[in-house]
């Protein structure tokens, strides 16, 4: 697995392509787990979003992440860095970003390697 | 030798300021030291308190609460520092009933100066808040100023500032290859 991270807008879905391009042809499949079949995609796009949902839905965001990691070890992922401001006030939005966090930690462990973009630019952090 | 460690929330920064204030004790011999700021307030904080108390059980560290003045804690010399954090310290220096208000930059300097002087390693942990692109408040605002006054001067002093992705250490000043390690867990430690 692939991580990539970075601020919103900052080019993780390009750079995911550009990566997956290096080994492969054609298009690849970006999924946002909106769909149980997204699960087999190449790039799963917006990972904190899906994170959301499943806050929203109460259920157990890090055995999901366990699950798809065992399901489609080799996707890329990409995920919005959400941490770099003050505490929101609602204690929703401070879970959200306090779980997306933690799951990145996780992510970037196990992952072989770790990308951070910024303005379209990556650094290979791991 | 000073370290600042920068992260957002989340991003794993306490987790490898321990490991690396931990490390650089076993090579200072002294004690380890936990300056602790969280004031607590509400069930979430006591939970936060309890998850990081969780987290460095197994490491030694003595717990110092420190939510304000700085300049009042007793070190040794040899003794390795981890002060978690700055944000907290700021906040109730500049609006806890025992807080120095408009002064707290200056007497928040002042305190870790000297603790840099006297201990054998300081461990600073920062914190990232200064890029959600929102206007706020003019205490909010302030707070900023004062926290983001800090953390400027207390990498202007260290010897290694690193910022925290992920868990991953990305240096922002010095820094080693051989310090490049990250914090790997298994689990995910969500409470």
């Amino acid at each position: 697995m692939i991580l990539i991270v970075g601020g919103v807008f900052q080019g993780k879905r390009e750079l995911a392509k550009r990566l997956w391009a290096e080994g492969n042809t054609g298009e690849p499949r970006i999924g946002q787990l909106l769909e149980e079949d997204d699960k087999e995609a190449d790039i799963i796009a917006d990972y904190h979003l899906y994170i959301r949902t499943l806050l929203e839905q109460g259920k157990d965001a890090a055995a999901k992440t366990e699950e798809l990691l065992e399901q489609n070890p080799n996707l890329i992922l990409t995920m919005a860095e959400l941490g770099c401001g003050i505490v929101p006030m609602e204690a929703f939005e401070r879970e959200w970003r306090e779980t997306t966090g933690r799951i990145g930690c996780f992510l970037a462990a196990q992952a072989e390697a770790v990308y951070r973009v910024s303005c379209g630019v990556e650094q290979k952090i791991k | 030798m000073v370290l600042l460690v920068m992260g957002g929330s989340g991003s794993g920064k306490s987790a490898y300021a321990e490991m690396r204030t931990a490390e650089l004790g076993k090579g200072a011999g002294g004690r380890l030291l936990y300056l602790a700021t969280m004031e607590p307030y509400d069930e979430e904080s006591h939970r936060r308190i309890a998850r990081h108390r969780r987290m460095r059980k197994d490491k030694n560290f003595i717990t110092l609460e420190c939510q304000t003045h700085l300049e009042e804690v007793a070190v040794q010399e040899g003794d390795t520092l981890l002060l978690e954090c700055i944000s907290n310290l700021t906040a109730n220096e500049m609006y806890g009933s025992k807080g120095r208000g408009k002064e707290a930059a200056r007497v928040i300097l002042e305190g870790i100066r000297r603790l840099a002087r006297e201990s054998a390693h300081l461990v600073l942990v920062g914190n990232q808040v200064f890029s959600d692109g929102i206007s706020y408040d003019p205490s909010s605002t302030e707070y900023l100023g004062q926290m983001a006054l800090i953390q400027r001067e207390a990498a202007a002093m260290a010897d290694e500032a690193v910022e925290v992705v992920c868990g991953i250490p990305v240096w922002l000043k010095g820094g080693s290859e051989g310090r490049n390690k990250m914090v790997t867990k298994g689990t995910i430690i969500l409470e």
